[in-house]
């Protein structure tokens, strides 16, 4: 039996600053998220989203890896700011593409923690580019039943996609 | 619509704290098997946390990389042999929840050593991702979580195995 499922799919044909995955059935073992982003803003900036479990962060906890600068990048690592960032776009961010892959399990439990493991990559096909892989955790054993996807400081442009799978429990 | 290539082939989900989880008798139909936990750990002392090819103690070569969060963060890269994949070394007991995804290759081949790679992820200490070859060339029909130390492996942690369809 097929236990790798698409719950529902986004592909915007314009701006959004949220994408939200709500009912999601409590029927599979995990989760698998994944998003391709598109900024066109064009300025200075470090651009970020968040993904939101039942669209909230409080409490959450990150650890990550990751490339910077954009222009010499060496690795570091870091706590990471109390949110969920899970992609950046860097200086003068124009016609940046950020690919993420989101994995889940667990998410039915209703006595544990949950956890995201998040690999990243951005690059505007030029000069700057950026891979990050985090840990993220959130302090709640709550069953997770939507993921809200939410621009930090920018929209998500026309072009950007989300695609949730679920893992059968079947 | 196309054939189906990913499958589960048993959850187990920890009704008690307990040291050993084990997938046996695993069926050679599949090309690859991809292993998920999502653990919670219990402080019974200090304690390691690894997974092991049929019961095998010897054969694992390994590099990877690792990182650590918090005010000191610390990263680089290692490698070398060891007894098992060590997923977590003797602060296994100090973590809360997290999570690691295991990719296992060509796993029912008996002509070649086998292949794993490991991605523990964790925000307490260290993160790490692992490539690792076990020096074997007899096919996995058998793979174990295992913990040092009674009782490390908390209530409510769940372990999948997936199979990658023979096409």
């Amino acid at each position: 039996m097929a236990t790798f499922k698409l719950i529902q799919a986004y592909n915007l044909t314009g701006s959004a600053n949220t994408i939200v995955f709500d009912t999601i059935p409590q029927t599979y073992t995990d989760l698998c998220l994944y998003v391709t982003t598109y900024s066109t803003r064009g300025v200075a900036s470090v651009e970020s989203w968040q993904i939101r479990p039942n669209n909230s962060i409080s409490g959450t906890e990150q650890t990550r890896i990751f490339s910077y600068p954009l222009s010499s990048p060496a690795f570091n690592s870091d706590g990471g700011p109390n949110e969920l960032y899970s992609s950046w776009s860097g200086a003068n961010a124009s016609n940046f593409y950020n690919n993420v892959w989101i994995y889940i399990p667990n998410y039915t439990s209703t006595s544990v923690t949950k956890c995201l493991m998040v690999d990243n990559g951005t690059d505007n096909n030029s000069s700057e580019w950026m891979v990050s892989h985090s840990s993220m955790r959130t302090n709640s054993t709550s069953a997770i039943t939507s993921l809200t996807l939410s621009g930090v400081s920018y929209n998500f442009q026309a072009g950007s996609s989300a695609y949730l799978y679920g893992i059968s429990n079947a | 619509m196309p054939t189906a290539t990913y499958e589960k082939i048993q959850t187990y989900t920890a009704a008690s704290a307990q040291d050993t989880i084990t997938f046996s008798s695993i069926p050679s139909t599949y090309t690859d098997l991809i292993l998920i936990s999502h653990i919670v750990p219990v402080n019974n002392g200090a304690a390691y946390l690894g997974i092991r090819f049929n019961d095998s103690a010897s054969g694992y070569v390994f590099g990877g990389s690792y990182w650590t969060g918090g005010s000191s963060t610390t990263r680089g890269v290692y490698g070398g042999t060891d007894s098992q994949i060590e997923i977590i070394g003797n602060q296994f007991q100090s973590f809360g929840a997290f999570t690691v995804h295991s990719d296992i290759f060509d796993y029912i081949s008996t002509s070649v050593y086998k292949t794993a790679l490991t991605h523990i992820r964790t925000v307490d200490n260290t993160s790490r991702s692992l490539a690792t070859t076990w020096t074997s060339t007899n096919a996995i029909s058998k793979i174990t979580i295992k913990t040092n130390i009674a009782a490390c492996i908390g209530s409510g942690s769940m372990f999948t195995l997936y199979g990658i369809l023979r096409a």
